[in-house]
């Protein structure tokens, strides 16, 4: 993709004018790419990637302000920009393998322009010398993103002197991609071998209702235990073992005082946060992926 | 998060008909007409006539005749008939179910992302394991990827988990993951579950 946005960008030089600045975008396969923006269009790709919760990328040579616990301020360089539809904010130079600065997920991100001595604009530029020469260009909007959060208060403001590239792609991950299995394919292959989970599993019922709500699978282990399984195709986090741990309280509370009930969370993979809470929670985890649907 | 799911389908009265999915993948493109409860047979009439009854009910039927084969996402049987749009949210157990599909008259399905107030699972400090559904939540609306969205809302019930650990209130925080989502859609367009009615919302 980029590889053909550079070419674009470049093959007009040869036999034909330099190309106008629409020959250098690219779009389509769910990705958006400008090559040497104006602020404006760099504007207008950040604005309609985080519209659709696309991951966005602008290269250019910028300065970046961070105010929060503490405050930082990087001069202009050549540095990478990446926002992620969780609100995650990273900014890379071209060293190392760690970001020079960085928001976490659930960041609100916001674009926009600002004149050179950084206030905010509400339109466009003023006219001027189409040609340009420096002076011109410092007096050209630039391009603002604005990362913030509340809790705890931090913001970062990563500042565009000029964009080499944006671009926008409706990423997947590759692990999302291995998993497009579903819960009811999951099911099956555990109804289809019960030994998945653990040997002497045996499957009594799907969908079987507690007062907490309906468990995907309800039946015993080799000792006679009752054994609930909560089935998630993806990747799970604390709200999972959370649910699991609802359904397991409310069978106690069902069956008789001291029946024993084992919660097994079956999942592709769980969070460190996730499996800490089992751990607590004196709840398992066998780590199994939906089948492939090829 | 769970994949369980709600789906409520307008009447003509403007009212809901409110049923359960156990399963939310890929409920948005099952759901039509013929098979208005997604799965079924196409040929099947009875899935598409059972609805029109219970679109024009007034109370929960005392028994719904579904097929013994039938296979279907959603769960023939209702939950409840005629709900007002202002009491959806009402019927939704933050922790349990994931997602509230709404299918208007011409079968146009919006989905929204069952966002709990209550941080327990990401904060020692509540000292519970699971979410407290009577602390209500919120329902935002799902504009791209469902995936996504769950995966922001995460994020940020994540960031506030930690938050309550080192320190922050969790009745403020639970106030942030609803500022939160407005910042995300704009508060116009959440679906609101406030906090039970006798129930403190100061505490864990």
């Amino acid at each position: 993709m980029t590889d053909e946005a550079a070419d674009d960008a470049g093959s007009g030089a040869d036999e034909e004018p330099p190309a106008p600045a629409p020959e250098s975008a690219m779009a389509g396969r769910g990705v958006e790419t400008v090559v040497a923006p104006t602020a404006a269009d760099a504007l207008a790709v950040c604005e309609r990637a985080l519209a659709r919760d696309a991951m966005l990328t602008v290269f250019g040579r910028c300065s970046v302000e961070y105010e929060g616990r503490a405050s930082s301020s990087l001069g202009p360089g050549d540095r990478l920009l990446v926002c992620k539809p969780d609100g995650s904010v990273l900014v890379h130079t071209d060293e190392g393998q760690q970001p020079v600065n960085w928001q976490p997920p659930g960041c609100t991100v916001e674009p926009s322009l600002v004149e050179a001595d950084g206030d905010a604009d509400d339109g466009d530029a003023e006219g001027g010398d189409s040609e340009g020469g420096a002076d011109d260009v410092e007096r050209e909007p630039r391009l603002r993103v604005r990362s913030e959060r509340t809790t705890p208060a931090e913001r970062i403001e990563v500042t565009f002197d000029r964009v080499a590239q944006v671009s926008a792609y409706d990423a997947v991950d590759p692990e999302d991609l291995a998993l497009r299995g579903t819960e009811a394919d999951l099911r099956e292959r555990i109804l289809a071998d019960p030994d998945l989970v653990e040997p002497g599993f045996t499957p009594l019922a799907t969908e079987r209702q507690t007062p907490a709500g309906a468990v995907d699978v309800y039946g015993e282990d080799a000792d006679g235990r009752t054994v609930v399984l909560e089935l998630k195709r993806r990747r799970v986090g604390p709200d999972a073992v959370g649910q699991l741990s609802r359904y397991v309280d409310a069978l106690r509370r069902e069956l008789h005082e001291d029946a024993e009930v084992r919660g097994v969370l079956v999942a592709p993979s769980v969070t460190d946060r996730a499996r800490q809470l089992l751990a607590e929670e004196g709840l398992e985890f066998v780590s199994l992926e939906p089948p492939d649907d090829s | 998060m769970s994949e369980r799911a709600l789906v409520a389908y307008e009447r003509p009265d403007g009212r809901y008909t409110l049923h359960y999915a156990h399963r939310s993948d890929g409920l948005a493109d099952c759901l039509a007409p013929a098979t208005p409860f997604g799965g079924a047979d196409p040929r099947a009439e009875w899935a598409a006539a059972l609805l029109r009854d219970l679109l024009t009910a007034t109370d929960p039927p005392e028994s719904v005749r579904v097929p013994d084969d039938a296979v279907t996402a959603v769960d023939p049987r209702p939950l409840a008939v005629a709900v007002p749009w202002g009491r959806l949210p009402g019927h939704v157990d933050f922790g349990a179910h994931e997602a509230l599909y709404v299918v208007d008259r011409a079968f146009a399905v919006v989905a929204y992302l069952a966002v709990p107030f209550d941080l327990a699972p990401h904060a020692d400090a509540i000292g519970r394991a699971s979410v407290d559904p009577a602390r209500g939540g919120v329902l935002v609306p799902v504009e791209g990827s469902l995936d996504a969205l769950r995966e922001r809302a995460a994020g940020a019930r994540e960031a506030l988990g930690a938050a309550v650990d080192r320190g922050f209130a969790p009745a403020a925080a639970r106030r942030a993951v609803r500022e939160t989502a407005a910042r995300w859609v704009g508060p116009d367009r959440l679906l609101v579950a406030e906090c039970a009615p006798g129930r403190s919302d100061a505490g864990p």
